[in-house]
């Protein structure tokens, strides 16, 4: 693989990216959907965020070129290259990989350097411990270390409680920083299970930071793993809040640290009265500038590590004065790493590092799994399935909106199998379900990405279907957005019964599956068929056709470059 | 737990005049009688709570009327204005003739 | 083909207007729609079997004879009522409701001068998305 960030070294420097005129009294800090990513990785912005009828435009339905466009970003700049697909695998051969722990140390421990502790609170937006091999195989402790070590003050989640409660609650005694939720309360009683806020003297002036967790976590993922919690937004509950540090704490600002993904935040800051600051998470999205909602500022610092927020604040006798936001983009090839950081990843890392690295084949297309629609990692999970269950008709796949990205050429290893696979529930399950059935189940995921309003999705991507090809109309209404659907080359036929092979979503029940099949984790049977075909290429055409928007093709949006040319 | 057993959670104590939360849980499956075994595919007959009467010193504050489209095991609040000390009590039963009761008490401080 | 979710939309409104006459004497032509109800459920809810809702309103309780609760589109739409008293303090009901599949969730206040007021939230029941 040829590697050049010398030249890219030579035009930029660690200081480029962190040059920032400071400004007031406080600086909030954060980074927001790690899904624990402790060392540098590729990972390449969607293609596509088709947007639900009514909310074209919005940030966190504008993607590829149009993004760009939106927010003047010159193409094949560094900053083109962390915001966009647009020529992905050239970009990252001259920028080299993304994010790191050890440098988001060295980021976060320059910027309280240069501000002074009192000055800085840093904050995460969750979706931090877990689904890469070294959270999964620590439990998340490798993370929650690492968060110690660099001195976060307060979180949120969502994957994170994927752990289940017990070892969930285990690493909130380990974790230094506070972890606040208003939304998630006891499901008989309705009594708070966490913190709802928290009130912190910074600069000077008192903050009151509110938290919100992942909305829809028990419908999202296997409800087992909160019982007897109960979540959702919980609009009206925060309204009193917000009231009561106005007028009983009389906060000079009001943040919201809110894993309810962008969309909703700006639905939800439409509905909510009196927040001053909406720090969101969960669907990944990039905001090079805030978004206002009336007075409420609303920003999101992408993912997997990529970014780390910087927002400098004049706060004065309960008004803000004045701001700046930064993303500064952690390109680990530019900036210095801290070391104690390195070290203590280094240490977490030894036991797995030779399972981990090990290459087991390679890429003769670029591998990603971002899309609304389709990605090539996912029809690569589906010929893996499909291979080792002779005979399956369909494979569904999860629209996560984690993973990684391969470039055209890398040596794939088993680490990054598990970047895309690191469930704590991975098992794939077969099961019968007639034409009908199948086609009810699609509209229910898809009313959950489509919806035209907000409060009504629940921020994923579209399930990634594998042997089946279908039109969509995004427009249409719930139940009938599917307008025709092929499995194998054949029109679905509802009375028909299908063998299914699922992973990722809620524990099926018993009654629905095949008899004396062994459930069997999905990240086994895709580092088996990898290592059985050593050379893995997938057809990058997408199997879903958009009746009513733009769908751009992934060699359209990542270009030409995503195929490897023959030597 | 068995059926019919509740939890009752009202405050200890109370302002005179204020507004308390009145809080319950009942164990009972709620079964409305529309419902298939997915095993055996027969009917699950009905077994459902019928009627909860919520008393304050033997006065009636509320009733509540339900049927099987009520959770399993379930949940109800209500509000109850405190103007002295005493005995809150509900009284519930289903429709096969069990009848049960609970009490919880509420001292005007 | 598949059956059209309108289908659906209409059988449940027949359905709730049957079961409004047979519980309360009036269609739902004759409730109005008012802000002062305020109904709380999730927009989508964490499981069917068991979806939280909450009624409560700031008219002064010994106005309001009792509370209902209906869901449209469940095959016996009416779920639960509570004849409150001035020994409530407040207009105030919480409960948790079985759905069957998306719908209407009603939460009506019988008055005692006859009237009737209503709020309407659409509960999702899914089988869930992806994280
Ligand atoms: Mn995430
Ligand atoms: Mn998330």
């Amino acid at each position: 693989l040829s590697m050049d960030p010398v030249s890219a070294l030579a035009k930029l420097r660690a200081e480029d990216l962190m040059s920032f005129k400071s400004l007031g009294n406080v600086t909030l800090v954060f980074t927001t959907d790690m899904h624990a990513h402790l060392k540098p990785l590729y990972f390449s912005e969607p293609v596509n965020l088709v947007p639900p009828k009514g909310l074209e435009g919005l940030p966190g339905y504008v993607a590829g070129r149009d993004f760009l466009r939106m927010y003047k970003i010159a193409p094949n700049t560094l900053e083109a290259y962390f915001d966009s697909c647009v020529n992905f695998p050239e970009l990252a051969r001259k920028f080299g990989k993304m994010g790191g722990g050890e440098h988001i140390t060295w980021i976060i421990k320059s910027i309280v350097n240069e501000r002074g502790r009192d000055k800085v609170l840093v904050l995460d937006g969750g979706d931090t411990w877990v689904t890469t091999a070294i959270g999964l195989f620590t439990d998340g402790k490798a993370v929650v270390d690492w968060m110690n070590y660099t001195g976060y003050d307060l979180m949120v989640g969502h994957w994170d409680f994927t752990l289940g409660k017990e070892k969930f609650l285990q690493r909130l005694k380990e974790l230094k920083a506070e972890f606040i939720s208003q939304n998630v309360v006891d499901a008989d009683f309705g009594d708070l299970i966490f913190k709802p806020y928290s009130i912190r003297e910074v600069g000077g002036v008192k903050l009151g930071i509110i938290g919100n967790s992942f909305p829809f976590t028990p419908i999202a993922n296997p409800r087992e793993f909160v019982e007897g919690w109960s979540f959702g937004v919980r609009e009206e509950q925060m309204q009193k809040f917000v009231n009561e540090l106005r007028e009983k704490h009389k906060v000079d600002a009001v943040i919201l640290l809110s894993h309810d993904g962008l969309p909703l935040d700006i639905a939800l800051a439409k509905k909510v009265r009196g927040i001053d600051i909406i720090i969101s998470g969960h669907t990944h999205d990039v905001t090079p500038r805030p978004y206002f909602v009336g007075n409420t500022m609303i920003v999101i610092a992408g993912s997997h590590g990529k970014y780390v927020g910087r927002l400098d604040l004049d706060i004065r006798n309960g008004k803000i004065r004045n701001y700046r936001f930064k993303l500064i983009p952690v390109a680990s090839n530019l900036l210095p790493a801290d070391k104690g950081a390195k070290e203590l990843i280094e240490k977490w890392y030894k036991p797995y590092e030779k399972k981990l690295s090990e290459e087991i084949g390679v890429a003769e297309v670029l591998l990603y799994k971002r899309d609304t629609f389709f990605s090539t990692f996912d029809r690569l999970v589906g010929m893996a399935i499909a291979d080792y269950f002779h005979g399956v008709d369909i494979v569904t796949s999860p629209g996560y909106r984690w993973g990684t990205t391969v470039l055209p050429g890398q040596k794939i290893t088993v680490d990054d199998v598990y970047d895309f696979t690191a469930i704590t529930y991975p098992n794939v399950y077969l099961m019968k379900r007639t034409g009908e059935q199948l086609k009810a189940v699609w509209e229910d995921v898809a009313d959950n990405v489509f919806n035209p309003d907000p409060f009504y999705q629940q921020g994923g991507d579209m399930s990634r279907l594998y042997n089946v090809e279908y039109e969509i109309e995004i427009g249409a209404k719930q139940g009938q957005r599917i307008k025709r659907a092929w499995i194998k080359g054949k029109e679905l036929d509802p009375k028909k019964e299908y063998t299914v092979a699922v992973y990722g979503g809620p524990t099926p029940p018993p009654e629905t599956l095949l008899p004396d099949v062994k459930p069997i984790p999905v990240y086994d049977i895709v580092i088996d068929y990898i290592r059985k075909k050593r050379h893995i290429y997938v057809d990058p055409t997408p199997n879903v056709k958009v009746l009513d928007a733009k769908y751009v093709s992934p060699l359209e949006g990542f270009g030409k470059g995503m195929i490897r040319r023959k030597a | 737990m068995a059926v019919g057993a509740g939890i009752l959670r009202v405050p200890k104590e109370a302002k005179k005049g204020e507004i308390v939360k009145v809080q319950m849980v009942i164990t009972h499956p709620m079964e409305p009688g529309t419902r298939k075994d997915p095993q055996t595919g027969q009917i699950i007959p009905a077994y459902h709570l019928t009627k909860l009467e919520v008393l304050f010193n033997d006065k009636t504050v509320s009733v509540v009327d339900m049927g099987g489209g009520v959770s399993a095991n379930p949940f109800i609040g209500l509000t109850l204005k405190v103007d002295e000390s005493g005995i809150v009590k509900i009284a519930y039963e289903d429709n096969k003739g069990g009848k049960w009761e609970k009490t919880a008490e509420i001292r005007v401080v | 083909t598949f059956a059209p979710g309108l289908l659906k939309q209409s059988f449940g409104a027949s359905k709730l207007d049957e079961e409004l006459q047979k519980r309360l004497g009036v269609s739902l032509s004759q409730i109005k729609e008012s802000p002062e109800v305020k109904l709380q459920a999730p927009t989508i809810a964490e499981s069917g079997a068991n979806v939280p809702v909450s009624v409560e309103s700031d008219i002064p309780v010994d106005k309001v004879d009792s509370v209902w609760i209906f869901v449209d589109n469940n095959p016996v739409p009416w779920i639960t009522d509570i004849k409150l008293s001035p020994m409530n303090g407040r207009v105030y009901f919480a409960t948790r409701i079985k759905m069957g599949q998306t719908s209407n969730v009603r939460a009506i206040l019988k008055m005692k001068d006859g009237s009737y007021l209503m709020a309407t939230k659409e509960v999702k029941v899914t089988v869930g998305g992806c994280g």
